[in-house]
């Protein structure tokens, strides 16, 4: 129970310096004012003035927000209310309560405070969480244990209000303070972040912006000649600039992965996993181990030939889970592996082969389209296009064989694992009490064919997963096995 | 049809017979628009086109008659032939398709909801569907094109057997 109380005040700075609440009210002036300032001559005497006004306008903005702004918590809920002039109030049922974040920018960071998301079960509408920004690191932690042992406390079936008093009494239950790590980034992992689409593209896509105005960017006269290649430049020099631009964009993927995830701790904490990671803004994301369904592990094609992965756990009701559900962003696989055994459960049966007619499948998919295109180009005469079709085409038997090769499905007593892909690799490992329902596809060449996709339907993740082209026997007896009972009825 | 052991076993039951003639009326509907699409791209094509995307063009509305036949002539009967379902002691399981087919399995224990959908078509020949919605967004299965009286009975009846030995986990 907490007395209805405001936000920590030193937000006000935060607020005041970032415009967080002016911002909306001075988007349309700020540019009048700016034309204003460059056209009338105003001096700098006139530009300090605006400075302040605005500066002033966005202190009253903060200040309003914060007079009007008070969270409690009461014996079953979290009550947020707002509104200078028209009041909001939301309530968060407490034994809905999914999962605490607890986030801090560098500049929260600077006055010791962090912002608080408690997100509510999903399912009533995308809008489904609390925020308080922000509270101060102490009361972070303090709102964090108390919002989530309160449902835990729930859970056992004590009524809500002693609950709450038993954990005033108690803050730090024993079973709260208990603490194990999974997993801890070792800053030599971060080397894998250049093979790394989502890192490669940070770097990239400022490099491109930058590119496009390098006219019109003061850039000295010595800088630009090193940017620039000559008209007639050497191979050499050509080779040189590609090699700069290569390590330019290599440091900028490592600059990115380590801004993610400097410092990555994985750890439980009573009956949640609690995920901490980032170097300027911190994040702190709880997950509830009871709601842990199964795990992903997934290696794009870069870290899977430096044998690295990344494991994501599958949770129910849980939004955003990619970014949400990271166990571990960036490892070896091996490492991964640990983590995803100790941190949610053990899966040691090796997997099944898929039969050579799923080979056939994969290779006829992998070069059907680029052997069409090659035809086209080739009846629409352009045969220099037609042959770069044709060696693509050529190329996508390893492709093909590499898909083959990923496919793979197996049962143990109490869950399944799936894998696939070349490009995107991915193991996913699913509790049987995670499945609400089999779905098998069948398509006409599939029968002839004498294979079947089997979709595990799941209430976590992405829904459901895919074991492609397995034969039917294989099939069914994944079901069989995975469910018994309850899907008899699917089996001859 | 799928008798022999290629696939998982086939559900009990068919839908009901009106169905054949639900789908003939979409199939015409389609067709017409697949038809009149088809029509207007071999007329309004250029002249100045590269060969094969002018055989294309004037080879559409051929295509389009041959999309016709299938839909209006051969697809319901199809259809009709491969859709199943049945309802046992612990689950609802399903058959749909026609080349590519389906089956869906869902255990009584894990439905949340139960819906009856009467489309103005579905009316038109007597029709309903009986929808079973799970936790999962894929985990969903419909029984399509019952005979209305018939999804009016087994709709309240899953509905009731869901409740009576629901399982809230996920």
């Amino acid at each position: 129970m907490l007395a209805e109380r405001r936000l920590d005040w030193r937000v006000l700075v935060v607020h005041t310096l970032t415009f967080k609440q002016a911002r909306a009210i001075l988007s349309s002036a700020g540019p009048l004012a700016l034309i204003v300032a460059l056209q009338g001559n105003l001096g700098s005497f006139g530009l300090i003035a605006i400075a302040v006004l605005v500066t002033i306008a966005s202190l009253v903005f903060s200040a309003l927000r914060w007079w009007r702004f008070s969270y409690q918590i009461d014996a079953h809920r979290l009550l947020v209310r707002q509104g200078l002039v028209s009041r909001s109030e939301r309530a968060v049922p407490l034994d809905r309560v999914r999962g605490v974040d607890v986030e801090a920018s560098p500049l929260h960071r600077l006055f010791r405070i962090a912002v608080l998301r408690v997100d509510a079960a999903a399912g009533t509408g995308a809008d489904d969480e609390a925020v308080l920004d922000a509270v101060s690191l102490t009361d972070a932690g303090r709102l964090r244990e108390l919002l989530l042992m309160q449902r835990v406390v729930d859970r056992s079936a004590v009524p809500a209000a002693e609950a709450v008093e038993a954990a005033d009494a108690a803050p730090r239950a024993p079973e709260v303070a208990a603490e194990r790590v999974f997993a801890r980034l070792d800053p030599r992992w971060l080397l894998y972040a250049p093979l790394v689409g989502s890192y490669l593209a940070v770097p990239l896509a400022i490099g491109a912006t930058l590119l496009r105005e390098v006219d019109s960017l003061p850039i000295p006269a010595g800088l630009r000649d090193l940017v620039e290649i000559p008209e007639q430049a050497g191979a050499g020099r050509i080779v040189l600039s590609l090699l700069g631009a290569l390590a330019v964009v290599v440091v900028g993927a490592l600059l990115a992965g380590a801004v993610a995830n400097w410092g990555f701790v994985l750890a439980s904490r009573g009956s949640n996993l609690v995920a901490q990671r980032g170097l300027l803004t911190r994040r702190t994301v709880s997950l509830e181990i009871d709601r842990i369904r199964g795990y992903v592990l997934s290696q794009g094609l870069g870290i899977r030939l430096v044998r690295a992965a990344r494991l994501t756990a599958l949770v129910t009701g849980l939004g955003d889970q990619n970014r949400r559900g990271q166990l571990l962003p960036l490892g070896p696989l091996h490492v991964a592996e640990e983590v995803a055994a100790a941190a949610v459960r053990r899966f040691d049966t090796p997997l099944l082969a898929h039969p050579p007619a799923a080979l056939r499948r994969r290779l006829f998919r992998a070069i059907g389209p680029p052997a069409l295109v090659a035809v086209v180009l080739a009846l629409l005469d352009l045969p220099v296009a037609a042959t770069i079709a044709a060696v693509v085409a050529v190329a996508s038997v390893a492709l093909g064989v590499d898909r083959y090769r990923a496919l793979g499905h197996a049962a143990d007593a109490g869950a399944l694992a799936v894998r696939s892909g070349s490009v995107l690799r991915r193991r996913v490992v699913l509790e049987q009490r995670a499945l609400v329902g089999w779905r098998v596809r069948q398509s006409w060449f599939q029968r002839r064919a004498g294979l079947v996709t089997v979709i595990a339907c799941v209430g976590a993740g992405e829904g459901g997963y895919d074991v492609l082209d397995c034969s039917t026997a294989q099939g069914l007896d994944l079901v069989a096995a995975v469910s018994p009972g309850w899907s008899a009825a699917i089996s001859w | 049809m799928n008798s022999s052991p290629t696939g998982p076993r086939t559900p009990a039951y068919q839908v009901s017979p009106n169905a054949i003639g639900l789908w003939t009326l979409q199939g015409v509907i389609s067709s017409i628009f697949v038809l009149a699409a088809a029509v207007v791209a071999a007329l309004v094509v250029p002249e100045q086109m590269p060969a094969p995307l002018r055989f294309l063009a004037a080879a559409a509305p051929y295509a389009a008659g041959v999309y016709a036949v299938v839909a209006v002539a051969i697809r319901p009967r199809l259809r009709y032939r491969v859709h199943r379902w049945e309802v046992t002691e612990e689950s609802v399981f399903t058959l749909t398709g026609w080349l590519a087919q389906t089956w869906t399995i869902i255990p009584i224990a894990r439905i949340q909801t139960v819906d009856i959908n009467r489309g103005a078509m579905q009316r038109l020949f007597g029709l309903a569907s009986v929808a079973v919605l799970t936790a999962s967004s894929k985990g969903t299965v419909e029984i399509v094109h019952l005979d209305a009286g018939l999804a009016g009975a087994v709709a309240p009846d899953l509905a009731s057997r869901a409740a009576a030995v629901r399982d809230e986990a996920t």
